[in-house]
């Protein structure tokens, strides 16, 4: 019943005619979010009682840390359906957000070390978080490097999916490396299971923020996928002629 | 079954064995041990104590050069092929591909490295060394031979390989020298994680490798 659901979607025009709103939508979302998230984060909300003022980098920090690991999840599940039910846009979708990713696995480790200074007192420190952190990094690279290395053919696509089903092993070690290992990066406190340690004060310009870079990262997808979707037609359409 | 298995490991092996690549990758090994002692100057090796990150950092190179020649030359003669038509299972293909290439880019490294530990830098207790080398070349092998399978299909392969390969084996480098560091406690937490990681990939990582030959091969 799901499986006919989803193959109505899978021809790319209607897919493109399918997200258009989609991307619309997720683009005034991501910049009104992001303009009310920073207000609050720089202007409004208080300053930590330790780090004092330093405590507003984790307001980019954060969001685009769980956005890059929502990334990797993505591309993981795409992967996953397109080895299960053979769709190409499955693969076509899921190739074009190692980009995305990997820019927001740079924001989060360059914000990350910039805290760190004032902090720990250190830009870095090999740990287990910041250590995987890098890994995910040297994944994401990877694949876009093997999605390179297939341009003219669809040979890569099979073993894009399997590399990145193997990668994944990576996500779950970043998510509970603070909890298995002692580390100077401090536990979880919003998704915990006893509720978020965090104050209301500070949950909410978070929440805000991390919903307006979610919906940057989808109009930035978005936008990605349409424009391979073009180059594929353009590319047939050349091979044809 | 297992008469097929034992046929085709013997070819493997002979063909290793008569071959180059297999030899490369030890007297690699070695090479690039000489060359840390070079970089650091003055024989001050004892006090940097950089002799046992040098054996892992050697033996993992070599272990990725031997990595390419996986699967390749029996993709390009056809020797695959062959195997799939006449309905030999591929996870005996597979598994014995692993053996082979462990028993040459893997076991001569764990019983050499102790010995060159002990040349360079005087200390005579590496069973911990030889344990953890023993352990971590072979998650190293398994780890490698999906890839090695994937990258069957592109053409400029080598760098590729090397680049997608390395962020998977840092987690059993991690373990590894840390288990080799510490020498006499009865407690070896990393020794337990590299076995866990090896028994869980003895299981994953042949089947995915399995799946990968069955589509490049078709």
């Amino acid at each position: 019943m799901l499986l006919k659901k989803i193959h109505r979607f899978a021809n790319p025009n209607k897919f493109l005619k399918v997200i258009y709103p989609f991307k619309k939508i997720s683009l005034y979302m991501a910049v009104f979010l992001l303009f009310i998230g920073l207000m609050d984060a720089l202007l409004f909300s208080p300053p930590d009682y330790q780090q004092s003022q330093t405590v507003r980098i984790m307001y980019i920090h954060v969001p685009s840390a769980w956005v890059s690991l929502l990334a990797y999840i993505m591309i993981f599940f795409f992967s996953l359906m397109y080895i299960i039910w053979k769709f190409p846009l499955f693969i076509l979708i899921a190739k074009e957000i190692p980009i995305i990713g990997i820019s927001f696995t740079l924001i989060t480790l360059v914000t990350g070390s910039l805290w760190g200074k004032p902090t720990w007192g250190t830009y870095w420190v090999w740990d287990a978080r910041l250590t995987s952190f890098l890994v995910l990094l040297f994944i994401y690279m990877g694949l876009i490097f093997l999605e390179k290395a297939f341009k003219f053919s669809n040979n890569g696509d099979i073993s894009f999916a399997y590399i990145s089903i193997i990668g994944a092993i990576n996500i779950p070690v970043i998510k509970f490396s603070v909890d298995w290992w002692n580390t100077l990066h401090q536990p979880a406190s919003v998704f915990r299971l006893d509720g978020p340690t965090i104050s209301a004060e500070m949950l909410i310009p978070l929440i805000i923020m991390s919903l307006g870079i979610l919906f940057l990262f989808f109009f930035l997808a978005l936008t990605n996928v349409e424009s391979a979707i073009q180059e594929k037609k353009i590319n047939s359409q050349n091979f044809r002629g | 079954m297992f008469k097929v298995f034992i046929a085709i490991l013997q070819k493997d092996l002979r063909e290793n064995f008569l071959s180059n690549k297999a030899w490369f990758s030890i007297s690699f090994f070695m090479l690039s041990l000489l060359i840390f002692p070079l970089s650091f100057g003055k024989g001050n090796l004892e006090e940097q104590n950089i002799i046992i990150p040098a054996i892992w950092i050697a033996a993992l190179f070599s272990n990725l050069i031997a990595l390419e020649q996986m699967y390749k030359d029996d993709f390009k003669d056809g020797t695959l092929l062959y195997y799939s038509i006449n309905g030999i299972s591929m996870s005996i293909i597979v598994v014995a591909k692993c053996i082979s290439h462990w028993l040459f880019c893997g076991l001569p490294i764990a019983i050499i490295a102790p010995i060159c530990s002990y040349i360079f830098s005087g200390e005579s207790n590496n069973f911990y060394l030889f344990l953890t080398l023993f352990l971590g070349t072979a998650i190293l092998t398994l780890i490698g031979s999906p890839i090695s399978a994937i990258m069957l299909g592109i053409s400029a392969r080598g760098p590729m390989l090397t680049f997608i390969t390395l962020p998977f084996y840092l987690p059993t480098i991690i373990f590894g020298v840390m288990g080799s560091n510490v020498t006499n406690n009865n407690i070896n937490a990393e020794i337990y994680l590299l076995l866990a990681i090896l028994s869980l990939g003895i299981v994953i990582f042949p089947i995915l490798t399995i799946k990968i030959l069955r589509t490049v091969i078709n």
